[in-house]
């Protein structure tokens, strides 16, 4: 038994050893191949002269055009006058770089450098599942790098079309390329959950930012804080259109049937609290969110919208025990975001009792606006059951960063989907 | 002169000393040898001589050079003599620091202060209301920990979440008690244990009555006004009417007494008034609405079909405020 044991070890180690042994020699020599397209990219703050943030690039399509992330070098779009951007290359050489566009959505920006930087990278189609990725840049500016994963197809349930790469992406590899066997660019490093959990931008999005500069020969975007905002709001609409017309799963919830997951993007959870032996109140709930967060500054990222019922009900308490005790969780109104007043207008607020499938519910809706994106509002809704003496439903909806009357259309259907089962 | 004498009153803490003027001159001092004695550490050994001229017509002579005299608020230099006339108001002096006045006996007194104990005052001065409203106050905290347990729990537990609020009310009675005693020579404990009582009970009863009207009204504001009055009224209204009743006090007197007693208080709740405005003013990512939720679920507002309920918020709500707030933002 022991033998074998050691055995299987032996064998895991040896498959491991020559494995990687592989990969050693068609990395060394892939990075031979693309180093002189490999670059980092700075932003700069004039007042210090010293670098701020910094990431990876690689020339593409022309040899003086750079793709890399958006939240690379959104310090620099955030702030123009204060920041600048340039380049340092695997020679150490350096020089000014200038943002052609920006897909804000799919984290991707475009630069542009006075001279020819080197030869620019092809793109190909994602390989196949379990297909041997490398992906370069400059973790932690400590040097360039190349990180051999694998590509485990796109990420399930998710808005943006990730690609999922099992390989360990650090902070500055960020904008750097992932390349298949071929040394072509399959996806763009842009975040890692740690644990050789990794994510990259999928090439596609990319070659259509690419085909649409081609067209006006990579002259830099006239509006370009307008187009971001543009990009934004049409996806919040679009979204949001989206959900209203899919089908919805639902939920029990108490003695309500309410609107659970409304497609693949939004999954839910069960969040109840651990009931505890001699607690007066019952308390179930559901939490359904969805996993987007569209990075605009480093305090600022949205996206996000989540939805949560939760339902009281006493065990033994006389009413006006129960609803101090329902009051006190009907607390509910925190948006997780730092924004503060450079980014967001106060909220306002408007409260009303509405019946909702038979019942009385006090609602409340807030908005907040985004003041240096037009149209697009931080909502919040929430509304808890009165008039039920020994129950309780307290419903709340989030949304961050997102068109309010789409977002209100959504409220809408979602209210007149709740149910009340007797 | 009649029947009618000249008296000469000097003031005391609890009751004043009145000397009947018969023998002129009448010099006054902190001396032996004087007529009348003033044991005043600022009066001087001779202070002032009275002479009469005629009748109630008088001759008042300042003798001290240390803190002097004042006669109806004139301060009188070393050795200046100042006739003057004794009519049906009396004439004020101020002997250093000490309050005389010379009087016509036939000046009217101030009416008895009777012991009014009808209307509100009864709270204060019948021994039932001063139990009935201890009770009151320590079933209400009762009532309150019972509220706010969110586990069951034994009788046992909730009894001794009281405890610490009957220390508070015995404490605070035997605090009012004893200064009044100080100044009455009575015990007064049954008004001291309705003050007590009131000062404990008073802001919860407030807070009830708020919580009520924030639902009934869906808004905020009740709460928040009754809290002020809390904060700055209740104290000095309710000192007021235990002055009132208890020291006898004239009603200017009584109002005096209680916001100096006040103050601090006031003081306090002013410097938290402003950091709560100025708290207010700063920004802040939290929504505000109302969020009081009532088991009685009495209110004016009726209920609204979901579709009133979108239309309001797309119509109130809708329009793009963002730019306005920037632009109040850089004024």
């Amino acid at each position: 038994m022991y033998r074998q044991c050691l055995t299987i070890i032996g064998l895991v180690c040896y498959l491991f050893c020559s494995f990687s042994a592989r990969a050693e020699t068609r990395s060394s020599s892939l990075y031979n191949e693309v180093e002189k397209s490999i670059y980092q990219v700075r932003v700069i703050n004039h007042k210090t002269g010293n670098k701020s943030v910094i990431g990876s690039g690689f020339v593409v399509a022309r040899p003086d055009i750079m793709a890399t992330n958006y939240h690379v070098v959104s310090t620099y779009t955030n702030d123009p006058e204060t920041f600048s951007m340039n380049y340092l290359s695997t020679t150490g050489e350096t020089g000014p770089l200038y943002l052609v566009d920006v897909d804000v959505l799919h984290d991707l920006a475009i630069l542009k450098a006075d001279a020819p930087l080197g030869k620019p990278l092809k793109t190909s189609v994602i390989p196949e599942k379990g297909a041997t990725l490398y992906s370069l840049g400059n973790p932690l500016d400590l040097g360039f790098s190349i990180v051999t994963g694998t590509n485990n197809g796109m990420v399930q349930n998710s808005e943006d079309n990730n690609i999922l790469f099992s390989g360990n992406l650090n902070s500055g590899m960020s904008g750097g390329p992932a390349l298949n066997e071929s040394g072509e660019v399959i996806g763009i490093n842009v975040a890692t959950a740690g644990n050789d959990v990794s994510f990259l931008v999928s090439v596609q999005y990319l070659n259509i930012l690419l085909e649409r500069l081609r067209l006006r020969g990579f002259s830099p975007a006239e509006d370009l804080h307008g187009s971001i905002t543009r990009q934004l709001h049409d996806n919040s609409i679009e979204r949001l259109l989206r959900l209203q017309d899919n089908d919805w799963k639902r939920v029990q919830i108490g003695q309500f049937e309410v609107p659970g997951s409304m497609d693949r993007t939004i999954s839910c959870w069960d969040s109840s609290d651990e009931a505890r032996g001699n607690s007066l109140m019952g308390i179930y709930a559901a939490t359904c969110s969805n996993e987007l967060r569209i990075f605009l500054d480093e305090k600022l990222s949205i996206g996000e919208m989540r939805y949560q019922y939760t339902w009281y009900e006493s065990d033994g308490m006389i009413s006006p025990r129960f609803y101090r005790q329902y009051e006190y969780q009907n607390a509910s109104g925190l948006i997780n975001t730092t924004a503060d007043k450079k980014n967001v207008s106060r909220f306002e607020c408007r409260t009303r009792f509405v019946a909702i499938s038979g019942h009385d519910f006090k609602m409340t809706v807030c908005r907040r606006d985004y003041l240096r994106y037009q149209g697009l509002s931080d909502v919040l809704v929430t509304g808890a059951m009165v008039a039920e003496p020994k129950v309780g439903l307290i419903f709340d909806f989030y949304l961050v960063g997102t068109d309010f009357e789409q977002s209100i259309r959504l409220l809408q259907h979602m209210l007149k989907g709740f149910k009340w089962m007797p | 002169m009649d029947a009618v004498s000249l008296i000469l009153e000097v003031k005391t803490r609890s009751l004043n000393h009145y000397y009947q003027l018969e023998q002129f001159p009448v010099r006054v001092g902190r001396a032996l040898d004087n007529d009348i004695i003033l044991s005043d550490t600022t009066v001087s050994p001779h202070h002032l001589e009275i002479e009469q001229l005629d009748g109630f017509s008088l001759r008042v002579r300042n003798l001290s050079g240390e803190n002097g005299s004042r006669m109806n608020r004139r301060s009188l230099r070393q050795d200046e003599a100042v006739e003057v006339r004794v009519e049906a108001d009396p004439v004020s002096l101020r002997l250093g620091n000490r309050q005389v006045r010379l009087l016509r006996s036939d000046m009217d007194v101030s009416r008895t202060s009777v012991r009014n104990c009808s209307g509100l005052y009864a709270v204060f001065c019948r021994p039932a209301w001063s139990l009935s409203l201890m009770v009151l106050t320590l079933l209400a905290f009762l009532y309150e920990n019972y509220l706010q347990a969110r586990l069951a729990k034994d009788i046992t537990f909730y009894l001794g979440g009281l405890m610490p609020y009957l220390l508070g009310l015995v404490a605070l009675t035997l605090v009012i008690a004893g200064i009044s005693r100080l100044s009455t020579q009575r015990w007064e404990v049954g008004p001291a244990l309705s003050l007590a009582s009131l000062f404990m009970i008073g802001p919860h009863v407030l807070g009830e009555i708020g919580h009520f009207l924030n639902y009934l009204l869906t808004a905020d504001w009740p709460l928040e006004g009754l809290m002020l009055v809390n904060n700055f009224l209740l104290l000095p209204v309710v000192l007021y009417g235990y002055i009132r009743l208890v020291h006898h006090a004239e009603s200017w007197s009584a109002l005096g007494v209680a916001l100096l007693f006040s103050t601090p208080m006031l003081v306090y709740q002013m410097s938290d008034l402003m950091d709560q405005i100025a708290l207010d003013t700063e920004f802040t990512g939290e929504a505000d609405f109302n969020r009081t939720l009532s088991s009685l679920d009495i209110r004016l507002q009726p209920s609204i079909s979901i579709d009133d309920f979108v239309a309001m918020a797309t119509q109130e709500l809708g329009p793009f405020t963002a730019e306005s707030d920037a632009a109040d933002e850089s004024e």
